[in-house]
């Protein structure tokens, strides 16, 4: 009997291998790219414009009226995005839309914030460096010490891998006088020194309040923003710019975005209906006149272009056939009732996730059956019926249980 | 009898498990001096920072010696056995051979934990000495699934061992590996926290295959 049961053990273990890399080896044949288009907002044309790949080698340059154009014409239609190359070749206009431009000028006023499905999705050491935000130099450098904060906060001094004792008690009071509670849900901040300037963190506490804690002349300074606690935070994204519009994004647990911004830390809604964070890669690209929200996913492309006042101005659209609906993937559907999936192009985790094909797998497995059936009745000559939970898990498991069971055949058990 | 099994798998496996501790000792020793090496050439900080931040594994160099371990421990342990079929002279024994092969495979299995045991406590040290708390248990739950694929390719090698049919031995081969090697498949640390439990609980089922090989040697099925 455990003999017989060490069998289904191991047509089990096949049938988990060949579901995970016969979809892939599948889809290693069959897959092909998707072409999302690329769109920017033309100021000469006063409407969306874009660039797309057709083919691997072919990339249309295009308006929405279907008019065509060389690269060289589309980039002077788009003056923000590509200036440099204008500049290049000497037809950077002086002036758009009544505004007098210059390299630096559209440098200093332009920033792209993107946000991906992995950003939200990848392990994290929360262990962060707190740069002084008022330094005498003008380049930021990295600290010495690192701080982790959950119950308190505390400082680790790199050099002797200890704790700051008095660092840390310093600034715990400063985040218990402005009424922080323990322990910390979220920290966000950008722990880079590539960087003009440094904002610090944004902290959500127990009370789902948020805190914005930055070191100044090595001192804490602790600020209890005014960031509504229902908000349902989920992440935030921290981007100094020089421009000092905003300190960064919210993303919530219910795929809203808000834009926190200098101004006293007041929120400000972006319109993003329809964004998922999960699935969707969000670009915020801001140019000094318009700023221009997109965000995609394997379906649709959305864009919002809004006002330098944040009035929507103009929507665009586009969607393409996605991969579910590909003649590829209704014939993989059949095939395979399943498959095991172990990572994703929108996480950093690794997953050990069945995804079952719905109703058409059906198919696979009838036939599955009928083959199995065949070769054990009629080329193995099998005994069936002490051995019927082969057909069990064929039943359950389409063409792998039968690739498992046919290989690795019964015995005359005990 | 179980003592006797005990002394003849160890005459066994003695030297493999003697020189895979010298060999594990020397990789460990040569990541703590490895890590004291750039923690005294760069900023503590610089290093502290690759490591969360570009998700640098200083303890990389040690990936692949569990499941080394485990394939090497199945094959000194089982190809002593079917050489000859010298393992069908267990079937006279008065215990089952579900019962010998289970003590046997039983044994390697404590020495792998055994080795984990090692592994774990010789990351704990180095992280320990040069890194905060946080860097050294993502370590611990970074190379678990590394930990788990030793004790997985232990039990698979085993059942490959004793089969005694080639076709079926290909067969193992080819379907026992992509579970495997999907083990060995992240980019940084902690990407198993979440999954680690299902990868655990599909392991489970290869505890037992080394009975089927075992009940159709005995059966002498080709």
């Amino acid at each position: 009997m455990i003999a017989k049961i060490s069998r289904y053990a191991i047509l089990l273990i096949i049938v988990a291998s060949l579901s995970i890399i016969l979809p892939e080896l599948y889809w290693m044949l069959f897959n092909k790219p998707i072409y999302k288009p690329t769109v920017y907002y033309s100021t000469v044309l006063d409407d969306f414009i874009y660039t797309q790949y057709t083919d691997k080698n072919n990339k249309i340059y295009s308006d929405l009226k279907d008019n065509t154009y060389d690269r060289k014409t589309f980039e002077t239609m788009v003056p923000f995005s590509f200036y440099y190359d204008l500049e290049k070749w000497g037809i950077l206009p002086e002036s758009v839309k009544g505004l007098q431009i210059t390299p630096k000028f559209i440098r200093y006023n332009s920033q792209v914030l993107r946000i991906t499905p992995r950003d939200l999705n990848t392990p994290l050491i929360s262990l962060n460096p707190l740069i002084e935000s008022q330094s005498d130099f003008a380049r930021l450098e990295m600290p010495g010490e690192l701080f982790r904060i959950d119950q308190k906060i505390e400082f680790i001094t790199a050099l002797d891998n200890s704790v700051n004792d008095s660092m840390s008690e310093i600034y715990n009071q400063a985040l218990i006088d402005q009424g922080f509670c323990f322990p910390v849900k979220i920290i966000a901040g950008n722990p880079t020194t590539r960087k003009s300037f440094d904002e610090g963190y944004f902290i959500v506490d127990a009370q789902n309040s948020v805190f914005h804690l930055k070191k100044v002349k090595g001192q804490p300074r602790c600020i209890k923003t005014d960031i509504p606690s229902n908000l349902n935070i989920r992440t935030l994204i921290i981007r100094e710019h020089s421009r000092k519009e905003f300190y960064g994004l919210i993303v919530t647990w219910t795929d809203e975005v808000y834009m926190i911004t200098y101004d006293n830390y007041s929120i400000l809604k972006l319109p993003t209906e329809g964004y998922h964070a999960d699935d969707m890669a969000l670009l915020l690209s801001i140019n000094p006149l318009h700023k221009l929200i997109s965000y995609s996913d394997s379906r649709e492309m959305k864009c919002v272009l809004l006002d330098n006042d944040y009035k929507v101005v103009n929507r665009y659209h586009s969607s393409w056939t996605p991969k579910e609906e590909w003649i590829s993937s209704k014939v993989a559907a059949i095939l395979f009732p399943f498959d095991i999936e172990t990572q994703s192009r929108n996480s950093d985790y690794k997953y050990l996730k069945v995804n079952f094909n719905g109703i058409t797998s059906l198919i696979g497995i009838l036939i599955a059956l009928l083959a199995t059936f065949f070769c054990k009745r009629f080329v193995y000559r099998d005994e069936l019926t002490n051995n019927w939970f082969d057909f069990v898990i064929v039943a359950v498991s389409g063409i792998f249980g039968a690739i498992a069971v046919l290989f690795i055949r019964p015995e005359p058990w005990d | 009898m179980y003592k006797a099994i005990l002394y003849k798998e160890w005459l066994k496996i003695r030297w493999a498990v003697l020189g895979y501790i010298i060999v594990l000792l020397g990789f460990l020793t040569y990541i703590g001096l490895e890590v004291r090496y750039w923690f005294g050439m760069n900023d503590p900080i610089s290093i502290w920072l690759m490591v969360i931040q570009k998700k640098i594994l200083y303890y990389s160099a040690i990936k692949f010696l569990p499941v080394f371990a485990g394939i090497v421990l199945a094959v000194v342990q089982f190809v002593p056995e079917v050489v000859k079929k010298r393992y069908r002279l267990t079937f006279h024994l008065p215990i089952s051979e579900t019962r010998s092969l289970l003590f046997m495979t039983g044994i390697c299995t404590g020495i792998l934990l055994l080795f984990s045991v090692i592994y774990i406590l010789g990351l704990t040290i180095i992280g320990g000495s040069f890194f905060p708390r946080e860097i050294t248990s993502s370590s611990l739950l970074t190379v678990a699934p590394w930990l788990l694929a030793g004790l997985v390719g232990y039990l698979g090698t085993a059942a490959i061992v004793i089969e005694s049919s080639w076709i079926y031995r290909l067969a193992y081969a080819l379907m026992f590996t992509p579970f495997i090697m999907k083990l060995f498949a992240e980019s940084g640390y902690n990407e198993f926290q979440f999954s680690f439990g299902s990868y655990l609980l599909v392991s489970l089922f290869y505890t037992i295959i080394v009975l089927f090989p075992g009940y159709r040697l005995r059966k002498g099925s080709k």
